[in-house]
């Protein structure tokens, strides 16, 4: 079931309604159900993995809130975690067509085994690492271990958040779920306007640039310079859309129940810096890798007597932290090399903030002048690295950026990437110029919502009923997949 | 929260009345689709006389082979484009007690028929939408329920006639054109007289390639529906089986019957799609065998399937078509000693 899909029209209003309706005492249950519902109306057997990863972190959640021994806190620990990632690991990275698997399977007696009926199971990637960082944050004593199975499952499986983010933290969920909600106007209302806002990105912009996106990456080889180079500008666009449209929709459906989800993005094309970017892209993610492997890894650097400044402190935590966000996405080349590359542009811009510090001259230029270009350097090195993400194999990626600016000319030609013509592309211009408005609204503070609210009624009305009817008259409707349901 | 029922009701009811003025006014100025209009007149036909009709065709557009003026009937063709075997049985569960001088019911046989999910499609999904949201069925089709649930929400709304792939492309300039002036589905083909009055019809060399595009289309398609539906054959079968059940319960005639087909659609087709025409000729045989159904398999009539004047394009035939092919109708039933008017 998808967010842009008639089956959670229907689906959500009814689990909001029974939300508010039934007791207290009952909700976890209703909103458990409801999350496995709709985990299990894709794949109905891939819940047994949901399950596996949910009772694995359950148990090593138990033990280790009693166990008061290092040694075997460390070993129920570690046991969790090589389970949790071997799961991971089996459906994400393992490929069973690979002759090898088949002639094992071949020896074991199993004929019938099929690798293409295997699928990547949906939000394997969030819901791994949700669990991981609850079993790492009871191990630390940061929090207490949740002895309620349902609660502790409903945390897992929370279906706002369940296929792609963003990624929760147990300290600031479980409460929740044991919070008492009251139906609040406010809550509903903002919810609901975040939702739609959601929809507007991702069937407006999001999938009307994929129609261009997919036919320029769909055979690269066909093209050159300009179509390469907005086919690139337009993923970046639609993956933002898509991804940040996904959160929003997110958190639009928890907060109409009146949960709190962690922000996943904060205008990242604004970024200044490449890791001014990572803290307004995929927030909860970066996080995440931030908490559990980037400060680890300094710590364990320090401890070695490797000063913050020294070379190794300045390159091995970013670049580890960057290669382990390429491979949460996969373990393609393409997605590796995207990890790198924001590694290395990471430690660039690290070290050069460290040395301009020293340096005895320095560029003078108008303050907005600077913050433009940091900008746009900013938005160009991410779009660059972008080709990797989105790049069917390393071949199209790199045959991509040999002809960036090979017949680098407009041509009419250009105008028909997108099956609609002109008209595609100034819907799409003009939905991107309202996004950027709404993104420099929020970024003066407090965001569109204060903005419209002080407006007369009916001037609202008209805001909301343009929305919606500008959603069904120019989004691209057939329930595409979310770019992110897919890791 | 009385306020947020209030609101929510008010905005509900706001955004399906402006979604009626919009889809209206789209499908108005520039339709996307004549199946939906076509269709919309064939019920308001059939309600308007329904006392006095004694024969109804059914099936998808193939079965608009039949000019009830030639068999001298009080008839209604209630075919629907591209329509599969599921929606032909809801169709007639929605015709129970509608029609009480119904006596003959014509279903057409298309070589695919028994190869047909319009819900495992995408270009046809929209379709099975446009079925369940004209036709009056109160539940779907086994597990149907997404597009049932948009069919219902259409039906109310007309949100399929605003969202449209096009994203409004075409109705712009409809708008502000005499709309009436504009025809959204031209026809290249020739108009020619004979002794069946003024007829449009393709060219023997448009015919073949139209064979031979649509017979491809027609062939892959429903492979890949037959693949994303296991068992489709026995399911498609079944749905007939019990609509023929069904009709006979209520002491209708029931004959069904394939229509002709021009030549080069018949040998394209037979390229990559003989197992369909095979397992659809083995199923009617079943039918018959079980139900004592009559069939009656033109599509390889040579008085027929050889005469480029007789076809609207390679697998419809036109109103000269429509006339020659009932008169030949006529003749079999009448042959057979068993057709009484």
């Amino acid at each position: 079931m998808q967010f842009n899909s008639i089956e959670f029209l229907v689906f959500f209003p009814v689990v909001s309604i029974a939300f508010f309706i039934i007791p207290h005492k009952y909700r976890w249950l209703l909103l458990l159900g409801a999350s496995y519902f709709f985990y299990m109306s894709w794949k109905p057997k891939y819940i047994v993995i949901l399950l596996a990863v949910t009772g694995i972190s359950y148990l090593a959640g138990l033990w280790l809130g009693r166990d008061k021994n290092p040694a075997t806190r460390r070993l129920v620990l570690t046991f969790s975690l090589v389970l949790s990632l071997g799961i991971l690991f089996i459906f994400k990275y393992l490929d069973f067509s690979d002759p090898v698997f088949q002639n094992v399977f071949g020896q074991l007696g199993i004929s019938r085994f099929e690798p293409g009926n295997i699928l990547l199971p949906l939000g394997i990637s969030f819901f791994t690492f949700q669990t991981i960082s609850y079993t790492i944050d009871v191990y630390r004593g940061i929090i207490k271990p949740e002895k309620h199975v349902g609660i502790y499952a409903l945390f897992v499986a929370f279906f706002p958040q369940l296929v792609a983010g963003p990624i929760g933290r147990a300290n600031l969920l479980l409460p929740q779920y044991r919070k008492t909600h009251v139906a609040d106007y406010e809550n509903m209302v903002s919810g609901l306007q975040r939702i739609v806002w959601g929809l507007f990105k991702k069937l407006v912009i999001a999938d009307r640039l994929a129609l261009l996106v997919d036919t320029v990456y769909g055979d690269p080889t066909a093209y050159t310079g300009m179509a390469l180079i907005l086919a690139t500008y337009a993923f970046a666009f639609q993956i933002y859309c898509d991804f940040s449209g996904y959160a929003d929709i997110a958190i639009g459906a928890a907060r109409v129940m009146g949960f709190q989800l962690t922000e996943n993005f904060q205008q990242p094309y604004y970024a200044q810096s490449i890791p001014d970017f990572w803290r307004r892209w995929h927030i909860s993610l970066y996080n995440w890798l931030r908490d559990y492997i980037f400060y680890p890894i300094q710590r364990a650097l320090l401890r070695r007597k490797f000063s913050s400044r020294s070379l190794v402190a300045m390159i091995i935590p970013p670049m580890i932290t960057m290669l382990a966000s390429g491979l949460w996405h996969g373990d393609n080349w393409t997605f590796i090399i995207w990890g790198v590359l924001h590694g290395i542009f990471m430690v660039i811009s690290v070290w050069w903030g460290q040395a301009k510090k020293t340096m005895s001259w320095s560029f003078a230029l108008h303050p907005k002048l600077a913050t433009g270009i940091r900008i746009f350097a900013t938005f160009n090195l991410v779009c660059f690295t972008w080709i990797f993400f989105r790049a069917n194999s390393l071949s199209d990626a790199v045959y991509v950026i040999g002809h960036l600016f090979a017949d680098w000319k407009l041509q009419a030609s250009l105008v028909d990437l997108m099956p609609g013509g002109l008209y595609d592309w100034m819907i799409a211009i003009l939905a991107i110029l309202l996004m950027e408005m709404v993104h420099i609204v929020q970024m003066r503070g407090g965001g569109l919502r204060p903005v419209v609210l002080a407006q007369p009624v009916w001037v609202r009305w008209s805001i909301y009923f343009a929305l919606v009817l500008v959603i069904f008259i120019f989004g691209k409707f057939g329930s595409t997949e979310f770019i992110y349901a897919r890791f | 929260m009385q306020k947020l029922f209030l609101k929510t009701v008010f905005f509900l009811v706001g955004i399906s009345l402006s979604l009626n003025l919009l889809g209206t006014l789209a499908q108005r100025a520039a339709p996307l689709e004549d199946w939906r209009v076509e269709f919309q007149e064939r019920g308001a036909n059939f309600k308007a006389r329904n006392e006095s009709i004694e024969a109804i065709t059914l099936g998808n557009s193939h079965a608009d082979s039949i000019d009830y003026s030639v068999l001298e009937m009080e008839g209604q063709s209630l075919a629907l484009a591209a329509a599969d075997l599921f929606e032909l049985e809801k169709t007639v569960i929605s015709l129970d007690d509608k029609s009480p001088n119904l006596k003959t019911v014509f279903i057409t046989i298309s070589y695919y028929s028994f190869s047909r999910d319009n819900s495992k499609f995408d270009a046809l999904r929209s379709r099975r939408v446009g079925f369940y949201s004209m036709v009056p069925v109160w539940s779907p089709i086994k597990g149907d329920w997404t597009n049932f649930l948009m069919g219902k929400l259409d039906a109310y709304t007309h949100v399929m006639s605003v969202v449209r792939s096009d994203s409004w492309q075409a109705v712009w300039p409809a708008l502000l054109l005499d709309a009436s002036q504009t025809n959204p589905f031209p026809y290249d083909g020739v108009q020619t007289s004979s002794v069946w009055g003024e007829c449009f019809h393709y060219t023997a060399e448009q015919l073949d390639t139209h064979a031979r595009e649509i017979a491809g289309r027609n062939v892959s398609s429903s492979i890949q529906m037959a693949n994303a539906h296991p068992g489709l054959e026995q399911d498609s079968f079944d749905a007939l089986a019990r609509t023929i059940k069904r009709l006979q319960a209520r002491g209708v005639r029931v004959i069904i019957y394939t229509p002709p087909y021009y030549q080069k659609y018949n040998t394209y087709f037979a390229d990559g799609g003989s197992h369909i025409t095979d397992q659809m000729r083995l199923a009617v045989s079943k039918l018959q065998e079980t139900y004592g159904v009559e069939y009656y398999d033109f599509s390889n009539d040579p008085e027929l399937t050889t005469h480029p004047g007789l076809f609207y394009n390679s697998d419809h035939l036109n109103e000269c078509g429509y006339k020659v092919f009932s008169a030949k109708l006529l003749e079999q039933l009448g042959g057979n000693g068993r057709f009484d008017k």
